[in-house]
């Protein structure tokens, strides 16, 4: 019996998931679409791992992270469920010690993390606008009918790349629509892409901060050459892109999963199993109407059984499993809101 | 669109907008005037439905809210709405005119009352209270000083429930008392009733008790433009999600900050500048940018000084004084060495991207304390320093 740590990543664009061994080595890694439907990915993903370990594997750890961190983390039974920064961080720290910068540019976010002894010292994420993130080179590439793999080999012909704006998708779409209308060829627009997207990235969230080697560049859209030309060119300095870059999340998650079980001697993992994922999910939302704040509050099912439920912001119907209610009693008391308030203050004026 | 209908009442039906909790102060203010307030339901995603249709596409979020808070209240029969109005070079000072001039073209029929918030003791806000509703200086002055007591009340209540949070280990202990205070204060009336019910409230949260350990809590300061920073539905609940990570949360702006500036310190003749404007004097070389942008400024140096783990920027999307401000954070951190975040808000209710901000935010700044890591060397003489720093140098 081999012991695997289980890392899930499951993000806007893509779900990762990786197997790592007692000795943080990658075992086996799977980049999936998410496409909207990230209980699907997760599951499929998974059962890929599993089929790439074999039977003879036993699952002492999993951590999940990413932007479906909290319905990961319900669905597998994650020892640790963290956020992006800290994963990646991990991440890099792992597979290269000297790092100080990472650059990661994700299907919706782009981050910026500094790194100093090998603590976290500074982040930024892109705040308001996807621009320059990987679904807006992705919307690109299906524009210009170029397989995403291959928008980096194309910037890379450019001779002469033209300006593009890089400061919001519809001007940059614009620019690019109109230079292609002019007769640019197409090398060069997309390289002017790729520079625009590296000017804003660094505009938007290096800010002026100090950018020091090591620097390694992570994520899907490091595979694109052209990028990572371009931040060669504007930084004057070597990137280092990671092996496993596409999947550096949940090697993160994997290995924070690993240092949960480090910690204690006699850690029990809490993933919940192979055959347990075969359930069948439902997940659905339903708007309290027990004070003014009127939440969503999302319940996820398994088997019909209560697996979680998040969303509120007073947390009485997320405290339900803590108190160890029966669970088969939600439906019925979030749609008769019969639910006491734990605490609740005898006041009448 | 519904014409408001005029229902027979003894005292005039007057609205209000929201700004957190400033409506148990603003409530009680009107009450002991002699009128009857329509306070709109607090704000949730309802508020919006209406007047994001109306509002002018890139106005501020708070606007936008605003804007809702008065629909609300005109079509629950409202006649008055009272609104405050300050100066200054940003597009709050066109709030009222545009508030005015949309409500008209929608079709009702209301009057106005403006009074001058960055001047709370000026002729104009008696003039414009006597001449709506006919009360005298005394009545004004009597009904100004309860508010005030309210006000102060409410305030030290989300003080102690800022400690409390991140102390206790029960989640939902703190957020169900306040919820139920809401639910109460909307439903009592005058001075006495709602003050009672918030220093009840104050009780029940200061009985509650504190679990966790003095060196796991981190501190955290929040500055910004003040809507945002003082309105729980428009931050996406920064202080309840900080609070629960263990941090706690220091603010300094809201109605309080704002009546201690405007109304008391005014009373002094000799009143110098604010401590925040002095020291955002080593940043810039202005009085005033427009909205709080040197208060910002100012703000991040002071608690940067105090020594807190790290500073959190929020400001609603296009903002032109938090953006002006927001230029001066990287020689802030440079010098001090504490991490700043920047945090824009708008309408939105996907929190998972936010979250996911703030608990990366939280863990570098526990990393950071817990790690003893002294990132710059900074060296600050004659302040209290970052507890880290001096570790680091025992060591």
């Amino acid at each position: 019996m081999t012991n695997y740590f289980l890392g899930v990543d499951v993000g806007s664009v893509s779900t990762n998931v990786v197997a790592m061994d007692v000795q943080k080595h990658l075992c086996a890694k799977v980049y999936l679409r998410t496409g909207g439907r990230p209980l699907e990915a997760l599951i499929d993903g998974v059962h890929a791992i599993q089929k790439t370990l074999g039977p003879n594997s036993r699952i002492a750890g999993a951590g999940a992270t990413g932007s479906g961190r909290l319905l990961a983390g319900c669905v597998l039974g994650a020892d640790v469920v963290k956020n992006e920064i800290t994963a990646h961080a991990v991440a890099s720290l792992e597979t290269d010690p000297s790092v100080r910068t990472v650059l990661e540019i994700g299907g919706q976010d782009s981050k910026i993390i500094f790194l100093n002894q090998g603590t976290v010292v500074d982040f930024a994420m892109n705040t308001v606008c996807a621009a320059g993130t990987g679904s807006f080179l992705d919307r690109q590439a299906a524009r210009l009918n170029i397989p995403i793999e291959k928008m980096g080999s194309c910037a890379l012909r450019s001779q002469q790349p033209v300006r593009i704006a890089g400061r919001c998708a519809v001007f940059a779409e614009s620019d690019m629509i109109h230079k292609q209308q002019m007769g640019h060829p197409l090398p060069d627009i997309v390289r002017g892409l790729c520079e625009a997207i590296v000017r804003n990235y660094l505009n938007n969230l290096a800010k002026g901060k100090k950018i020091e080697p090591t620097v390694v560049f992570q994520g899907g859209v490091a595979a694109n050459a052209g990028i990572v030309e371009e931040f060669k060119r504007q930084l004057g300095c070597d990137i280092v892109v990671p092996r496993y870059y596409d999947v550096m999340g949940a090697f993160g998650a994997s290995l924070l999963a690993h240092g949960i079980a480090e910690q204690t001697s006699s850690h029990t993992t809490s993933f919940v199993g192979f055959d347990q994922l075969n359930r069948d999910y439902s997940a659905r939302s339903v708007e309290c109407d027990d004070c003014a704040n009127a939440c969503e509050v999302i319940e996820l099912r398994a088997n019909k059984t209560l697996v979680s439920c998040w969303g509120d912001r007073c947390g009485k119907w997320s405290a339900i499993l803590a108190r160890g209610e029966e669970p088969q009693l939600f439906q019925e008391t979030l749609l008769n809101k019969t639910i006491e308030a734990p605490d609740p203050p005898q006041v009448l004026p | 669109m519904t014409e408001p209908q005029p229902q027979p009442h003894a005292s005039p039906l007057v609205t209000f907008p929201h700004m957190g909790t400033s409506y148990i102060p603003i409530k009680v203010l009107l009450e002991s005037l002699g009128l009857t307030c329509i306070v709109p339901p607090i704000n949730t995603p309802r508020t919006l439905e209406k007047s994001l249709i109306q509002a002018p596409e890139f106005m501020c979020y708070p606007f936008k809210l605003i804007l809702g808070n008065l629909i609300y209240g005109l079509e629950n029969g409202a006649q008055t709405i009272i609104f405050g109005g300050s100066q200054g070079p940003c597009r709050q000072e066109y709030y009222n005119d545009v508030l005015q001039s949309i409500l008209k073209d929608m079709g009702y029929t209301f009057s106005y009352v403006t009074l001058n918030l960055s001047q709370l003791w000026s002729r104009h806000n008696y003039t414009a209270v006597r001449q709506a509703w006919g009360v005298h200086l005394g009545h004004i002055l009597k009904s100004l000083a309860l508010t005030v007591d309210t006000l102060f009340s409410v305030d030290s209540l989300s003080l102690s429930a800022r400690r409390k949070r991140c102390r206790t280990s029960n989640k939902t202990a703190v957020e169900t008392i306040l919820h139920t205070l809401t639910d109460h204060v909307m439903q009592a009336h005058g001075h006495a009733a709602i003050t009672h019910l918030v220093r009840q409230a104050h009780r029940h949260i200061r009985a509650l008790p504190e679990e966790k350990s003095p060196e796991d809590i981190l501190r955290v300061a929040i500055v910004g433009e003040i809507f945002v920073t003082s309105d729980a539905f428009s931050n996406l609940d920064i202080e309840r999600k900080l609070g629960h990570m263990g941090v706690d949360v220091t603010t300094y702006m809201g109605p309080a900050s704002w009546v201690r500036e405007h109304l008391i310190k005014a009373l002094n003749p000799f009143q110098k500048t604010g401590k925040a404007q002095e020291l955002s004097r080593e940043y810039w070389n202005v009085d005033d940018i427009g909205g709080h942008g040197v208060q910002t400024v100012g703000n991040s140096v002071l608690s940067s000084r105090r020594g807190y783990d790290g500073i959190i920027h929020l400001y609603p999307l296009t903002c032109m004084p938090e953006i002006a401000a927001q230029s001066a954070f990287s020689a802030i951190q440079n010098r001090y060495g504490v991490p700043i975040m920047t945090l824009v808000v708008d309408e939105m209710t996907g929190e998972a991207g936010y979250n996911t901000r703030l608990e990366a935010f939280v863990d570098m700044i526990r990393m950071r304390k817990s790690r003893n890591v002294n990132i710059l060397n900074v060296d600050i003489p004659g302040y209290k320093r970052k507890q880290w720093a001096r570790n680091s140098q025992k060591s």
